[in-house]
C-alpha cells in the first residue's frame, strides 16, 4: 500500500496503523517503526492521526458486577438441570419407576391369589401415577407425521414441537403443541381429545382441524370436519365452538378469540406439500419460506419490498419459488448456503 | 495463539455436552455482550432476555453448532441479530416489517467516562463527546466495536454484516468528522485567548 500519500484520517483508519499505535500486533509494530524511520516527513500527519485515535481509546472498560454474572450462570445452569431431569422422566423410565411397577404387579398378584382368582371382585389394577411422554421436534425445513396409540394421525409442520403420552389415560387424551399441526382425531366419546398450545386449550371428540401457534404471531385454529371447542387457558369461561370451515384467531395482546371463515387453501394446503400465498406481503412470504426451507432471510437496505403476491407451489425448490415471486414483486436475491440475501 | 486455543477448548467441551463450558462462556463474555446490547437498544430487559436465550440456545443446539473462527464476534453477531428481530416484532407484532438495522438500532455511547485520564487534553476531549453525538449510529458502532470491544476489522464486518469497504468508509468518514470538530474547537479556544 502506498502510505506516502496518506492523509491524517487515512492513517487513523488503517487497521495496521491502529494496531501499531495500540501496540497489539508484533508485525504491525515492527512495520510502522521501520516505516516512520524512512519517512520522517510524514511525522506530522502520523502524530495527528494518533491524536484522533487517542480520543477514542478507553481508559476503563465497563464490566458488570460479579454477582450479576453469577446470577446469570445460576439461571442458565438451573435451566440445563431442569431440562435434563425432564428428559429422564420422559424418555428413560428410571429405576424408581421400574421398582414401583414391579412392586405394584407383585401386590396385584398377591391380591389376586388371596382372592382365589375371584376376578369378579372389585380389585382394581393399580394405576401408574406418572404418564410417560414422547416428544417430537420438527426442525425448520422438515415435516413429520405422527400416529398416536388411539389411531389419531397428526401432521407436524416445520419448526414445531409436539408432546404426547406413550399411552393415553382411560378418561382423557391430552397432547401439547408448539408450532403448527393438522390433527385427524379418532372418534372416542369416552375420552375427549385436548390440545394444549400456549394459552389455548382445544377440545374435541373426533374431528380434523389445523392449529397454528408460532411464537410471536396470533394463534389460529381452523376446522375441516366435526366440532371443536377452543378456550383461552387463563379465562376458561371464554370459549368458542367451531363448525367446519370456521376458524378462530387468538390475539395474544388483547387475549381475545375472534371467529371467522377461512380459505382452506390458505390454512390447510401445507399438509399436502403446497405452499400457498394469497395476497401476502413479501415479509409474510419470507417468514413462511424460512420455516418451509430451513433458511434465513437477510434483507439489505434499498431492496424494494412493497409488493404483494398470490400463487401456489407444489414441491418446488426454493430457487424456483423465489424466481417466480421475484418476477412479480421486483427484488433481487442470492442464495448462500442457508441464507437468502435480498437486495 | 493462546486465547484461541482456549476458545477451541471451550467450544469442544460445549459440543461434548459439558455444562461447565456454558458457565465459562458466560463468565468470559456476558459482560461485554451486555454493554454492547444496551448501546444498540436502551431496553435493558430485552438485552437481558436475549442473552439468557442465547446461553440456553447454545446449550440446546450444541450438537448442531458449527466451528467458529472466534467466539466473541460470533456471540456479538448473534446478539445483534436477536435484538433486531425482537425490536422488529415489538414494533408491529403480527407482521414482519421492513425496518433495517439502521432504522431500528440506535447506538447510544459517548467517551465521557474515560476522559479524566488525560488532564491536559481534558477540555478538548469533553468536546469529543459531542462530536461522537454527531456521528451516525453505525459509525459509532464501528468505533465502539474497534476500540471498546477490541475486534479486528474482519470481525467487525462479521458482527455488523457489512462488506469491508463499507465498514472502512464508515470509519474514515467518522475520523474526518472528528478531525473537523477538533479543529473548530481549537480555533475557538485560540480566538478567545
Amino acid at each position: 500500500m502506498d502510505f506516502q500519500n496518506f492523509t491524517v484520517e487515512e492513517f487513523a483508519t488503517n487497521e495496521s496503523f491502529q494496531n501499531w499505535h495500540l501496540q497489539v500486533n508484533e508485525a504491525d509494530i515492527a512495520f510502522w517503526e521501520a516505516w516512520i524511520k524512512e519517512h520522517p516527513e510524514k511525522l506530522d500527519e502520523i502524530e495527528k492521526a494518533k491524536v484522533l485515535i487517542n480520543n477514542l481509546i478507553v481508559a476503563e472498560k465497563e464490566t458488570l458486577p460479579q454477582e450479576q454474572i453469577e446470577q446469570v450462570v445460576n439461571n442458565v445452569q438451573q435451566h440445563i438441570k431442569n431440562s435434563k431431569q425432564h428428559k429422564q422422566i420422559f424418555f428413560n423410565p428410571n429405576q424408581k419407576l421400574i421398582w414401583a411397577a414391579v412392586a405394584a404387579s407383585l401386590l396385584l398378584l398377591i391380591v389376586l391369589i388371596g382372592n382365589n382368582f375371584n376376578l369378579k371382585d372389585e380389585t382394581q389394577p393399580v394405576q401408574a401415577q406418572k404418564i410417560e411422554y414422547i416428544e417430537r421436534v420438527v426442525n425448520r425445513g422438515q415435516k413429520l407425521t405422527v400416529s398416536l396409540s388411539d389411531g389419531s394421525v397428526i401432521k407436524l409442520n416445520s419448526d414445531t414441537k409436539f408432546r404426547f403420552p406413550k399411552k393415553f389415560d382411560s378418561n382423557k387424551r391430552e397432547v401439547f403443541l408448539e408450532g403448527e399441526a393438522f390433527f385427524e382425531v379418532s372418534r372416542d366419546t369416552t375420552r375427549p381429545f385436548t390440545v394444549i398450545t400456549g394459552e389455548l386449550k382445544i377440545e374435541v371428540l373426533g374431528t380434523s382441524f389445523n392449529v397454528q401457534n408460532y411464537d410471536h404471531n396470533n394463534a389460529k385454529v381452523a376446522v375441516a370436519t366435526g366440532k371443536v371447542k377452543v378456550a383461552a387457558m387463563d379465562d376458561l369461561s371464554e370459549n368458542v365452538i367451531l363448525k367446519p370451515a370456521e376458524m378462530v384467531v387468538f390475539n395474544k395482546d388483547s387475549i381475545s378469540l375472534i371467529k371467522s371463515d377461512f380459505n382452506p387453501k390458505e390454512e390447510l394446503s401445507w399438509k399436502d406439500g403446497v405452499l400457498f400465498f394469497n395476497n401476502n406481503s413479501v415479509y409474510e412470504i419470507f417468514e413462511k419460506l424460512e420455516r418451509w426451507y430451513g433458511v434465513e432471510f437477510r434483507i439489505t437496505k434499498g431492496a424494494n419490498l412493497n409488493r404483494r403476491y398470490t400463487g401456489s407451489f407444489t414441491n418446488e425448490s426454493l430457487n424456483n419459488v423465489l424466481q417466480a415471486i421475484k418476477f412479480s414483486t421486483n427484488f433481487n436475491y442470492k442464495i448462500e448456503n442457508e441464507e437468502v440475501i435480498i437486495y | 495463539m493462546n486465547s484461541s486455543d482456549r476458545e477451541d477448548k471451550i467450544w469442544k467441551a460445549l459440543k461434548e455436552g459439558k455444562s461447565e463450558a456454558i458457565t465459562e462462556l458466560i463468565r468470559t463474555y456476558h459482560s461485554d455482550l451486555y454493554f454492547f446490547g444496551i448501546k444498540i437498544t436502551d431496553n435493558k430487559e430485552l438485552v437481558e432476555d436475549c442473552l439468557q436465550e442465547i446461553w440456553i440456545d447454545l446449550w440446546e443446539k450444541r450438537k448442531k453448532l458449527s466451528k467458529v473462527s472466534a467466539i466473541k464476534p460470533y456471540l456479538l453477531k448473534t446478539l445483534r441479530r436477536r435484538v433486531i428481530r425482537k425490536l422488529q416484532y415489538q414494533e408491529k407484532k403480527n407482521h414482519w416489517i421492513g425496518n433495517f438495522p439502521d432504522e431500528i438500532l440506535g447506538f447510544a455511547f459517548s467517551v465521557e467516562e474515560k476522559i479524566i485520564a488525560q488532564q491536559s487534553q481534558e477540555v478538548i476531549q469533553q468536546k469529543i463527546t459531542n462530536v461522537l453525538d454527531k456521528l451516525s449510529n453505525r459509525q459509532k458502532e464501528v468505533i465502539y466495536l474497534r476500540f471498546y470491544q477490541e475486534l479486528s476489522y474482519d470481525e467487525i464486518c462479521e458482527v455488523m454484516e457489512l462488506k469491508r469497504q463499507s465498514m472502512h468508509n464508515l470509519l474514515q468518514e467518522a475520523f474526518r468528522s472528528i478531525k473537523k470538530q477538533i479543529l473548530i474547537f481549537i480555533l475557538l479556544i485560540i480566538s478567545f485567548l
